[in-house]
């Protein structure tokens, strides 16, 4: 890059695109903690250039830019996921697209919301409500995480179980291609929405989408059972999936993750087993039916309801899991998607772990779950952190056993990508990426492959020797 | 959201930081510059080194003084971190390191030794009450009393502000209240030197005014100003050791309280207000109700909320001293504050703060934004003199 050129460009951004060291270094991580010293050794963490477009005018230009120079980009929103995905690990240009934010317009007939890539959830919801309508479905990161940023992932969360995968809700998406062609792609055409959607920024930069939005509920229900166990829990869901109304969304909480919250001060209902919510909206004439099928669930599942107040109290912190993350001070996670089916034989393996570890749940569409398998750690004791960290992969071995697999993908669940992905629909997004940026420059080192200082077979051999010496060495029992 | 805010320590919270960015969003610092480095997120990031590595870089701690401490951020926290605790102890360990902004060192060298923020002779603390050319009024100064006003150094100092203490205090005198002012013998509450990152100096400003109040007599304190109030009822006891023997109020409080006993006679004004909730009166010391309670007692006077109120109200800009490192910044921040006002179609914006109102109006009239600025006690004096204009 010539310094004519990147001035040219600072001023066609009005300043919004930086050289600076000091502003690109905050770009380099997210919520993920893994050790410095071990993150350096294996990639090139960092950008050259961070970049802060308002107008999909500005992305053109920071794409033509990053074309001409053979540059990396890394797109960027909230940062809120945990394996690199939005972290650059082959320099170039970082581009935080949180500045393109807004609803565009709003298809009150259709239902249909087009809205830019970089607008938070939580926010989206707000300029929704005060036109009467509401969102489909949104991740329990909303507050900060953004549209496009759902969109690159794997889209399920809360309202997936009513709604489905985020996914299907988008009719159309406007994507710039690294070698700066743009499109709306939609269900139909050689390029495909399906095909951009879940790719974690390494085929395009999507600007804006348009999705299904619903009219504001009439009112709405939330009941909480104490399930004694996962068969149960399991069982409730499987039940609440085929009542006379599919509820918006369903959540369970294990024992383990409800002492993690009283240990905090959080006052939680008695279970022995899993706390089980589930949460419906709709005309007030059905929520009286749902009030009926609830009482229908515990009569035929043995089971006791939890107080209106802890259903309420369940689904106003929908959005803040992390509230319990002080006890650690580290909060270590797998996140996997499993069938419901299999949730008891899980949970059986997880609990095996030889430290707690709280289980906690979304469904999804059909008779799945995205669960969370939280433990904790400290990461300033860096030596013992790697034991700690070696245990996600046996939360992660034993979804996949289970007939699951690590949720999202970025840098750190390419290792399991031969054993979780069927090797038909990889071998089509990988012929895609060829197709489509050929010279590998959007979001490098991410989603396709493991890095070459990381094979499977390599950290599959060292996470089983830290397994085997946490278990010697005791680590994580007493936590 | 559940849950108290919690700080323990700089280590502590920095690793108990997610780095979910949920302070982000409505970080006005943050959406006012743009970059990741202006974002609560990456104070806590800046925390984690001087935490862990003891050192940090001139533009490290710029970003850090860049912050109005409106408490948005600790309100939206996901790991419930007491960011605000952070965003002052940082301050306090770097100016401990003589490395704080030249501003702050004079702002903070200033009020040690002048006893005022703007370093000006005690003396000047009377210019308020001599133009408000009562005698009766200027009798009080000194005088024991069931109830101190405490002016603070804006109302007192600043002849913009001077509108607010004089009419605090013809509703004082109106209302009948034993009530004292301290005059030049006040000193500055002490509140800006924690945000320049110097607590430890409030201790001379707290024994001072408190010696001086219990001197005459008092049993309550009220004050017009936030940070007076939030510095009267949380700093003090917490410095002296101990609870202080006043019932400490701000005058939207007092107000409330007259009124709802029926000892003040409101008068019609017909006018749309809106309310600014100063972040050290609502979000920081948790006083949300009696200011809009007051307003909704005026007759005639309608009141309509901005977009963001309440808990979740925008801040003007000039708070945590903000001005004094970047005056540009406070700028961007009491526009888009006064943006949300213009929207409401109010004519004029209430608040109780005099730092609100003298941030808000001069950035009005520098913008060209076509709205009056008035303070909660303003109107209400104004009420009150169309209730005896109608009599
Ligand atoms: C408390 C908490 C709860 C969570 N709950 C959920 C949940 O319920 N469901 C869930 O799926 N995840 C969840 N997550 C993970 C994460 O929040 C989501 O995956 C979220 O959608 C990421 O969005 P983001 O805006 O933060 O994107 P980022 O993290 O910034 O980026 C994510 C990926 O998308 C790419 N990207 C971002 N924007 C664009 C764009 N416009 N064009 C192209 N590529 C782009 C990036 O390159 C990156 O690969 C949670 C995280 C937290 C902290
Ligand atoms: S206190 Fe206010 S200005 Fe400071 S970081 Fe938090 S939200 Fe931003
Ligand atoms: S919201 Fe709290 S936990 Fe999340 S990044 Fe901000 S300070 Fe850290």
């Amino acid at each position: 890059m010539t310094a004519e050129n990147f001035d040219l460009l600072k001023e066609k951004l009005n300043g919004r695109v930086t050289d600076d060291p000091f502003e690109t270094s905050f770009y380099t991580r997210d919520m993920a903690s893994f050790p410095g010293f071990l993150v350096k050794l294996m990639f090139r963490v960092g950008a050259e250039l961070a970049a802060r477009p308002q107008s999909e005018e500005d992305v053109r230009q920071l794409v033509a830019y990053a074309r001409d120079n053979h540059m990396a980009i890394t797109p960027r929103a909230g940062g809120t996921s945990a394996y690199m995905n939005a972290v650059p690990v082959s320099g170039g240009m970082v581009m935080d697209l949180t500045g393109l934010s807004g609803l565009i317009r709003l298809d009150k007939e259709r239902g249909v919301a087009e809205v830019w890539c970089g607008t938070a959830w939580s926010a989206l919801e707000k300029d929704l409500n005060r036109e009467g309508f509401t969102l489909c479905s949104y991740p329990s990161s909303a507050v900060s995480s953004t549209v496009g940023g759902w969109f690159s992932m794997e889209g399920q969360g809360i309202g997936s179980m009513a709604w489905g995968c985020f996914h299907d809700l988008v009719e159309s998406a406007h994507v710039i291609l690294a070698s700066g062609e743009e499109f709306d792609a939609d269900a139909a055409g050689p390029r495909p929405l399906s095909l951009f959607a879940g790719k974690e920024g390494t085929l395009a930069i999507v600007t804006r989408l348009t999705f299904k939005v619903v009219p504001l509920a009439e009112a709405a229900y939330h009941v909480s059972f104490a399930a004694p166990s996962a068969i149960v829990a399991a069982k409730i869901m499987d039940m609440a999936e085929k009542g006379p109304v599919k509820p918006f969304n369903g959540h369970f909480a294990d024992r383990t993750c409800l002492d993690f919250q009283k240990r905090m001060g959080y006052e939680v209902p008695e279970v022995s087993g899993f706390l089980v919510t589930l949460s419906y909206r709709g005309a007030a004439a059905d929520m009286a039916a749902c009030r009926a099928y609830a009482e229908t669930i515990r009569l035929k599942t043995g089971v006791r309801l939890c107080s209106d107040e802890t259903a309420a109290e369940e689904w106003e912190e929908r959005l803040y899991s992390l509230r319990i993350k002080r006890n650690g001070p580290t909060l270590l996670a797998a996140e996997v998607i499993l069938p419901m089916a299999r949730l008891n034989d899980f949970y059986g393996r997880v609990k095996k772990l030889r430290q707690r570890v709280s289980v906690y749940g979304h469904m999804m569409s059909g008779q799945q779950a995205n669960v969370m398998a939280q433990y904790y750690a400290d990461e300033s004791q860096t030596l013992r952190y790697l034991f700690y960290l070696a245990k996600t992969k046996k939360i992660n071995d034993a979804a996949i056993a289970c007939g699951g697999r690590p949720y999202g993908t970025g840098v750190w669940n390419t290792v399991y990508l031969k054993r979780s992905r069927d090797p038909a629909s990889l071998a089509e997004a990988r012929e895609a990426k060829e197709r489509l940026d050929p010279e590998n420059r959007m979001n490098p080192g991410k989603f396709y492959r493991p890095p070459k200082l990381m094979p499977p077979a390599l950290f599959g051999l060292a996470c089983f020797a830290a397994n085997l010496g946490s278990r010697v060495l005791r680590i994580g029992r007493r936590r | 959201m559940r849950g108290k805010p919690i700080f323990e320590n700089l280590k502590k919270e920095a690793l108990v930081c997610a780095r979910c960015g949920y302070c982000r969003v409505d970080c006005p610092v943050y959406e006012g510059l743009g970059w990741e480095s202006a974002s609560p997120r990456a104070k806590m990031e800046i925390t984690r080194k001087l935490a862990f590595h003891g050192k940090l870089t001139e533009k490290d701690i710029a970003r850090l003084f860049q912050c109005t401490l409106c408490g948005q951020c600790r309100e939206t926290c996901s790991a419930r971190i007491d960011t605000v605790s952070v965003w002052l102890e940082m301050r306090r360990r770097i100016a401990a390191g003589e490395k704080g902004p030249e501003n702050m060192r004079r702002l903070a060298a200033a009020i040690d030794e002048t006893g005022n923020t703007a370093g000006d002779a005690p003396e000047n603390r009377r210019l308020w009450l001599e133009a408000m050319d009562d005698e009766a009024v200027l009798k009080r100064v000194g005088q024991k009393a069931e109830l101190l006003y405490f002016t603070g150094c804006s109302g007192a100092l600043y002849p913009q502000i001077y509108g607010i203490p004089q009419a605090f205090t013809r509703i004082l005198t109106r209302s009948g209240a034993d009530f004292t002012v301290l005059g030049e013998n006040e000193s500055c509450c002490g509140f800006p030197l924690a945000a320049a990152g110097e607590p430890e100096r409030i201790r001379k400003q707290a024994e001072h005014n408190v010696a001086a109040a219990k001197e005459l007599g008092v049993r309550t304190v009220v004050t017009t100003c936030p940070s007076c109030f939030h510095a009267w009822r949380d700093f003090y006891p917490e410095i002296l050791g101990g609870e202080t023997p006043f019932e400490v109020l701000h005058a939207s409080q007092w107000l409330a309280r007259e009124i709802a006993a029926d000892r003040l006679r409101l008068g019609p004004v017909e006018e749309r207000v809106t309310y600014h909730d100063p972040c050290d009166l609502g979000r920081n010391s948790g006083v949300f109700e009696e200011p809009r309670y007051v307003l909704n007692q005026i007759p005639g006077l309608e009141l309509v909320e901005m977009e963001c109120s309440g808990s979740d109200a925008a801040c003007c800009g000039g708070g945590g001293n903000l001005e004094a490192v970047d005056p540009a910044l406070t700028e961007v921040i009491a526009e888009a504050r006064l943006r949300e006002a213009e929207a409401t179609a109010a004519k004029t914006v209430v608040s109780g703060c005099q730092q609100c109102k003298r941030t808000l109006q001069g950035n009005a009239r520098r913008k060209k934004i076509r709205l009056r600025f008035a303070d909660i006690t303003e109107l209400v004096d104004r009420s009150m003199a169309a209730y005896e204009a109608n009599q």
